[in-house]
C-alpha cells in the first residue's frame, strides 16, 4: 500500500439528482471498480412568502458521492460522470475533482485503484478549470440568509447536507449536551474569479465574524462542471437569477459588470476578528483541510485523536459505500457505514495527524481509513483573542467549533 | 510526544460559565416546545372565555400545568434526542451485523409487545368505553371488562408481529405499499362483515381505536430509530438508507386485526355477556343508570322532607332557586312590592355534566399523589424498555455503548421529562380541555355547563351548535397534534433523513390538519349518529388510492404519521370532548371511533401534500432523462471560465 501513499490522487465529488445517481453508479463507478461513498443532500429552495414559514416547500433531494481516483484519470472520470448524468443540462447537478495532497491510506483500506483509463463516453463537454469550492458550516436557522446572499452574489443555490460537530463543547463534561447536533454545510461551486466575491458576501450576510456563528472556508477545485439551479423562486419568474446572469455574462463576454454590486469588506470587519483576503496577509498560519474516511465504529477514536492533536473543531457525517454489487441486488446487503470527517486546522496539526497515520500509532481499531489534505485558500470564523477580556464571548465562542 | 498518552484535557469551568453555556441551550429548547403548545393553550382559553363566555375554573392550577407541560416536553424531547433514539439506532445498526435473522425477529417481537405493555393505552380505551352498557353492546362490554387482559395481550402480539414484519421488510426490500395496502383491504373487508352483524358491529370502534393508541411517545421514537439503524447497515437497492420508516404504520394496523380476531373468536364461541357460554347480563338497574345520564330535563325534584323542614324552620334549604310570576307589582317608597305572586321554589340543577366521569380529572387528589403517579407512569413507560434494549445490546449483540455517549443523560432527561409532562397534563391540559370538552355540548344540548349555571338553554340553535362543535373539534385536533412529542420526533427524524429537504413544519402542519379533519369527522359521526364504517371505508379507500400513485418516500412518512398522531396530549383532550358529546346524545353508546378517524386523516393529507409538491416540482427539478443534445454549447458558459 505504500506505493499508493506516493501517488497523486484526486477526490471526485458529484452532486446528482437521485435517478441520475443510479445511472452513474451503474455506468461509470461500477465498471471502474471505484469505491464511492454517498450521502444525501438537498438543493436550495428559498421561502417566498410568510406562509412558507409554516408550510415550507420541499427542497429537491440530491445525492452526493465522492470517490478517490488517480490524478491521471480524474479528468476523464469527471467527464464520464458529466456525460452520463447529462450535467450540461440546466439545473441538474455538478461534478468536480479536487487534488488531494498527502494521501495517507491505512493498511486495511479497501481502496481499489483503477489503472485502466476511463473511457470517455460523452462528446467531451468542456470542463471548467480553476474553480473554487466554498464550504460553510452554520446552524440551520442561518442557512436561508446565507443562501440568499450567495445567490445574489451570482452563485448557484448552495447544496446543503448535514454534519455533526465535535470540538470544545465535548470537553465540557456533561455540558456537551448543549451542543447542537446537526449543522448545515452549504457547498457552493463557482469560478475562482468569483469565489472571493461570493465568499465576502456570505461572510457579511452571515455575520460569521461574530462568536458562535459558523465557519466558512474555501478550497481550490482543479476541474469540474456545474449546473446547479439558483432558485430565488420557482414559480413567479420565468427565468431564475442565475440564468439571467449567465445570459448577461454570455452577451457581454465577461463578468466585470458584476463587480459593481459587491460591498467592500474593510478594516472594520477585520478588527472584530474577521480575517479576509489571503493575498495581503502573510503572517497568518497556512490552514489545511483534512478529509478522512473512517468506518463508523472508529470515528470516535479518530476524532478524539484529531482533537488531541490540537484541532479546534471537527465535523463529520455518515455515508454509505456504494458498489456495483448493491445496485443490482434485489435482496439486501449488510454493509458498514463510513464517517466522512473534515477538519480545518493549522498545517502542523494536520501534519501531526498524518504522521501518526503514516508511522503509527493512530488509535483506530482497524486500518481501514484514508485521509488526505487540501489547501484552504480563505477562511472566516470568529477568532477569540486574548486581549478581549470578555468572558462571555469565550463561552459563546465554544459553539463555533462545536 | 505521543498525543494519546497525555491526559485528556477536560476543561473545568465555574458556575458562572456553566450557567452562561447552559442558558442559551435551555432557552432554545424551551422556546421550541413553546412553539408547539402555544396554539392549543391559546385556543382553548379563547374558546372557553370568548366564544362560550364561561369562566375558567382552576385558572392558577392550569397555568402551572401548562408551564410544566412545556418544561416536561423540553426535557423529554432532549431525552429522546440524546438517549432513546441513539440507543435504538445503535441496536438497529449493530444487531443485523452480529446476529442472525431469527434472533432479530425474536428481538423485534419482544420489543413490540413490551412497548405495548409499557405504555398504558388500555386505560384510555377503558375511559372511552366507560359509558358502554352490557345490554346495548354485550361483546364490546365483555372485551372491555372480563376480557381486558386478553385485549391487551392481543394488541401486544399485534404490535410485536408488526415490528417484526417491519424489520423484515428492510431485509427483503419490500415497499411499504405492498404490505400496507393488503392489510388495509383485509381490515376493511373484515369491518364490512362485522358491520353487518349487530353484535360484532360494536367492536369496530374499539378495534380501530386500538390501532391508533398503541403507538405512544416512547414507542414511536424508539421504533423509528431502530428502523433507521437497521436501514443504515442493511442496504437494499441503490441509495439505501432512504427508508427506516414503516414500522409504526404496521404497528398501528396489526392491532386492529388482532382485536377484530379476538372479537370474532369470542363471538363465535359465545363467551360474551349474555351469550350461551358467557357471564349473565348485569341487573336492569345498570341500564336505567345509563339512561338517567342522558336526561335533558334539568330540574330536580324537591322532596317531602324539604317541605317539612321549611314548614318547621321557616328557612329554605341552601341549594334552591325561587321563581315568581303573576301578582301586582307596585312601586312603594322606592321598592317594588309584588302582592299575591305565585312563588315556586325548586331545587337547583345538580350539574348533569358531572356524570361524565373524566378519567384524568383528578383535581381533588392530593398534589403529592399526582406527582407520584406521574413519576410512576414515566418510570413504567421508559425504564423497562430501556433496560431491555440495554441488556440486548450487552448480552445479545455483545457490544458496548460508544464512548462519551449521552445515552445515560438522555434516559434520565426522558424520565424527568415524561414525569413533569405527565404532571403538567394532569394539572393543566386535561382540566382545561375537560372543562371545555364538557362544555361543548352546551352549544347544542340543554345542559348546564360547569361554572355556567346561569345559562338556561343551548347557546346556539341545535344545528348551529353542532356545527360549532365540529369546528371546535377541528381546531382542537389541529392544536393538540402540533404539541404531540411523538410527532415532533417523527418530524425531526424525517428532516434528518432527507438532509433537510422535507422540513419538519411541513410534516407537522399537514399531519395536524389531517388529524383536525379526522376528529371533526368523528364528532360529525357522533352528533349525527352515523355509523363508523361509513366514515372509515371512504377515508381509507381515498388513502389507498393516493398510496398507489404517490412516490414511495411519501408513502412511508404518511402512513407513519398516522401512528404518531394520538398521544398523551391529543387523547385526553379528544376523549373529554368525545365523552362530553356522547353523554348528551341519547343514541350514542360509546366514544370510540374518533381516534381511528384521527389516524386516517393525516395519511390523506400528507400524501396529498407529497403529490401536489411533486407534480409542481417535477417540471422544474427533474428534467427528463434524455440523451444529451448535440448543441449544448450555450449552457457551458454556466461554468463562468
Amino acid at each position: 500500500m505504500s506505493d499508493i501513499n506516493q501517488m497523486d490522487a484526486s477526490a471526485v465529488t458529484a452532486i446528482l439528482p437521485a435517478h441520475r445517481y443510479q445511472k452513474v453508479i451503474k455506468e461509470v463507478v461500477a465498471p471502474l471498480g471505484l469505491q464511492a461513498l454517498s450521502w444525501r443532500a438537498r438543493g436550495t429552495l428559498l421561502k417566498d412568502s410568510w406562509l412558507e414559514r409554516f408550510l415550507p416547500p420541499i427542497s429537491p433531494g440530491k445525492i452526493m458521492f465522492r470517490a478517490l481516483v488517480p490524478e491521471a484519470i480524474s479528468r476523464s472520470v469527471v467527464q464520464d460522470i458529466a456525460a452520463t448524468a447529462c450535467l450540461h443540462q440546466q439545473a441538474t447537478g455538478a461534478v468536480f475533482a479536487e487534488r488531494c495532497h498527502g494521501l495517507v491510506v491505512g493498511d486495511e483500506a479497501s481502496i481499489t485503484w483503477p489503472t485502466l483509463a476511463a473511457n470517455v463516453a460523452g462528446d467531451g463537454h468542456a470542463l471548467s478549470s480553476d474553480l473554487g469550492l466554498i464550504c460553510c458550516i452554520v446552524d440551520k436557522e442561518q442557512t436561508d440568509r446565507l443562501s440568499r446572499a450567495a445567490i445574489m452574489a451570482g452563485a448557484h443555490g448552495p447544496v446543503v447536507h448535514l454534519v455533526e460537530g465535535r470540538g470544545l463543547r465535548d470537553r465540557l463534561g456533561w455540558l456537551r449536551i448543549t451542543k447542537m447536533h446537526d449543522k448545515d454545510v452549504l457547498l457552493i461551486l463557482c469560478a475562482k474569479s468569483e469565489a472571493e466575491a461570493v465568499f465576502h458576501e456570505m461572510a457579511v450576510a452571515g455575520e460569521l465574524s461574530k462568536p458562535g456563528r459558523g465557519f466558512m472556508y474555501r478550497l481550490d477545485v482543479e476541474e469540474g462542471i456545474f449546473n446547479l439551479p439558483s432558485r430565488v423562486s420557482s414559480r413567479h419568474y420565468a427565468a431564475n437569477v442565475q440564468q439571467i446572469i449567465n445570459a448577461i455574462d454570455h452577451l457581454s463576454g465577461h463578468t466585470h459588470w458584476r463587480d459593481g454590486g459587491l460591498r467592500a469588506v474593510g478594516a472594520g470587519v477585520q478588527s472584530s476578528g474577521l480575517k479576509l483576503g489571503s493575498s495581503n496577509d502573510t503572517d497568518r498560519p497556512q490552514l489545511l483541510c483534512l478529509s478522512a474516511i473512517v468506518p463508523r465504529d472508529d470515528h470516535d477514536n479518530f476524532i478524539e485523536f484529531a482533537l488531541d492533536c490540537g484541532a479546534k473543531g471537527v465535523n463529520f457525517g455518515f455515508a454509505h459505500r456504494d458498489s456495483a454489487m448493491v445496485s443490482d441486488a434485489s435482496v439486501s446487503v449488510i454493509q458498514q457505514d463510513y464517517a466522512l470527517i473534515q477538519c480545518v486546522a493549522n498545517r502542523d496539526v494536520i501534519q501531526k495527524i498524518r504522521t501518526a497515520g503514516k508511522n503509527g500509532p493512530l488509535p483506530t481499531d482497524s486500518g481501514d481509513w484514508i485521509m488526505y489534505a487540501n489547501d484552504v485558500i480563505d477562511h472566516v470564523t470568529y477568532v477569540y483573542r486574548s486581549d478581549q477580556k470578555d468572558n462571555r464571548t469565550r463561552a459563546r465562542g465554544a459553539r463555533q467549533t462545536a | 510526544m505521543n498525543p494519546t498518552t497525555q491526559p485528556k484535557t477536560k476543561m473545568s469551568i465555574g458556575w458562572a460559565d456553566t450557567s452562561r453555556i447552559l442558558w442559551p441551550y435551555v432557552k432554545r429548547s424551551f422556546l421550541a416546545q413553546l412553539q408547539g403548545i402555544w396554539f392549543i393553550v391559546a385556543y382553548l382559553l379563547f374558546f372557553q372565555v370568548l366564544v362560550l363566555k364561561l369562566p375558567l375554573v382552576f385558572a392558577g392550577m392550569i397555568a402551572v400545568g401548562v408551564v410544566l407541560v412545556a418544561v416536561g416536553l423540553m426535557f423529554f424531547m432532549e431525552g429522546l434526542r440524546l438517549g432513546l433514539m441513539p440507543l435504538g439506532e445503535t441496536i438497529g445498526g449493530t444487531l443485523p451485523t452480529r446476529r442472525t435473522l431469527g434472533t432479530i425477529c425474536v428481538f423485534a417481537l419482544l420489543l413490540g409487545a413490551g412497548a405495548t405493555f409499557a405504555e398504558p393505552a388500555i386505560a384510555v380505551l377503558k375511559a372511552a368505553g366507560s359509558s358502554v352498557s352490557a345490554a346495548d353492546a354485550p361483546l364490546l362490554f365483555s372485551l372491555l371488562n372480563e376480557f381486558s387482559g386478553q385485549l391487551v395481550l392481543a394488541v401486544g402480539v399485534g404490535v410485536g408481529l408488526a415490528v417484526m414484519l417491519g424489520v423484515l421488510r428492510f431485509f427483503f426490500a419490500i415497499p411499504l405499499k405492498y404490505l400496507a395496502i393488503p392489510s388495509v383491504l383485509l381490515l376493511l373487508t373484515m369491518s364490512y362483515f362485522y358491520n353487518a352483524n349487530p353484535i360484532l358491529k360494536d367492536v369496530l370502534g374499539l378495534a380501530w381505536d386500538c390501532g391508533a393508541v398503541t403507538t405512544g411517545p416512547v414507542t414511536v421514537p424508539l421504533v423509528l430509530a431502530l428502523g433507521i439503524g437497521v436501514c443504515r447497515v442493511v442496504q437494499s437497492g441503490v441509495g439505501g438508507g432512504n427508508s427506516g420508516f414503516g414500522i409504526v404504520t404496521l404497528a398501528s394496523l396489526f392491532p386492529v386485526l388482532a382485536v377484530l380476531l379476538l372479537g370474532g373468536y369470542h363471538y363465535s364461541s359465545d363467551t360474551y355477556r349474555g351469550a350461551a357460554n358467557g357471564l349473565p347480563l348485569p341487573a336492569v338497574a345498570a341500564v336505567e343508570d345509563v339512561q338517567a345520564q342522558t336526561v335533558t330535563e334539568y330540574r330536580e325534584w324537591m322532596h317531602r322532607e324539604d317541605l317539612e323542614s321549611y314548614v318547621a324552620t321557616g328557612t329554605l334549604p341552601g341549594d334552591v332557586r325561587v321563581e315568581f310570576s303573576g301578582g301586582e307589582p307596585v312601586l312603594e317608597q322606592g321598592v317594588i312590592v309584588i302582592s299575591d305572586p305565585q312563588v315556586r321554589v325548586y331545587r337547583e340543577q345538580t350539574r348533569r355534566i358531572d356524570l361524565i366521569e373524566q378519567p384524568h380529572w383528578e383535581g381533588d387528589k392530593a398534589f403529592a399523589t399526582q406527582v407520584k403517579d406521574a413519576f410512576v407512569d414515566a418510570v413504567r413507560a421508559i425504564v423497562p424498555l430501556c433496560l431491555f434494549l440495554y441488556l440486548v445490546l450487552r448480552f445479545v449483540v455483545r457490544d458496548s455503548l460508544p464512548k462519551n455517549n449521552d445515552i445515560g443523560i438522555g434516559v434520565v432527561f426522558a424520565l424527568i421529562g415524561m414525569a413533569v409532562f405527565g404532571l403538567g397534563i394532569t394539572l393543566g391540559l386535561t382540566p382545561l380541555g375537560g372543562q371545555l370538552g364538557a362544555n361543548i355540548p352546551a352549544t347544542f344540548a340543554s345542559v348546564v355547563p360547569r361554572g355556567g349555571e346561569w345559562l338556561t338553554g343551548p347557546l346556539f340553535s341545535e344545528f348551529g351548535g353542532k356545527i360549532v362543535a365540529v369546528l371546535f373539534a377541528f381546531f382542537l385536533g389541529y392544536g393538540a397534534t402540533l404539541a404531540e412529542p411523538a410527532l415532533n420526533a417523527l418530524g425531526d427524524t424525517v428532516e434528518r433523513v432527507t438532509a433537510g429537504a422535507f422540513r419538519k413544519p411541513l410534516l407537522m402542519q399537514s399531519v395536524a390538519a389531517g388529524v383536525g379533519v379526522g376528529i371533526a369527522a368523528g364528532i360529525v359521526k357522533m352528533v349525527f349518529g352515523l355509523p363508523l364504517y361509513g366514515f372509515l371505508l371512504p377515508a381509507y379507500m381515498l388513502a389507498l388510492v393516493l398510496t398507489c400513485i404517490a412516490p414511495n418516500a411519501y408513502v412511508n412518512f404518511a402512513w407513519d404519521s398516522a401512528g404518531v398522531t394520538t398521544g398523551p396530549i391529543t387523547v385526553p383532550l379528544v376523549m373529554a370532548m368525545g365523552l362530553g358529546v356522547g353523554a348528551n346524545i341519547p343514541s350514542v353508546t360509546d366514544g370510540f371511533g374518533i381516534l381511528a378517524l384521527a389516524s386516517v386523516g393525516p395519511i390523506v393529507t400528507v400524501l396529498t401534500v407529497g403529490l401536489v409538491t411533486q407534480s409542481r416540482d417535477r417540471a422544474v427539478d427533474d428534467a427528463p432523462d434524455q440523451e444529451p443534445a448535440a448543441s449544448a454549447a450555450g449552457v457551458q458558459e454556466t461554468a463562468g471560465a
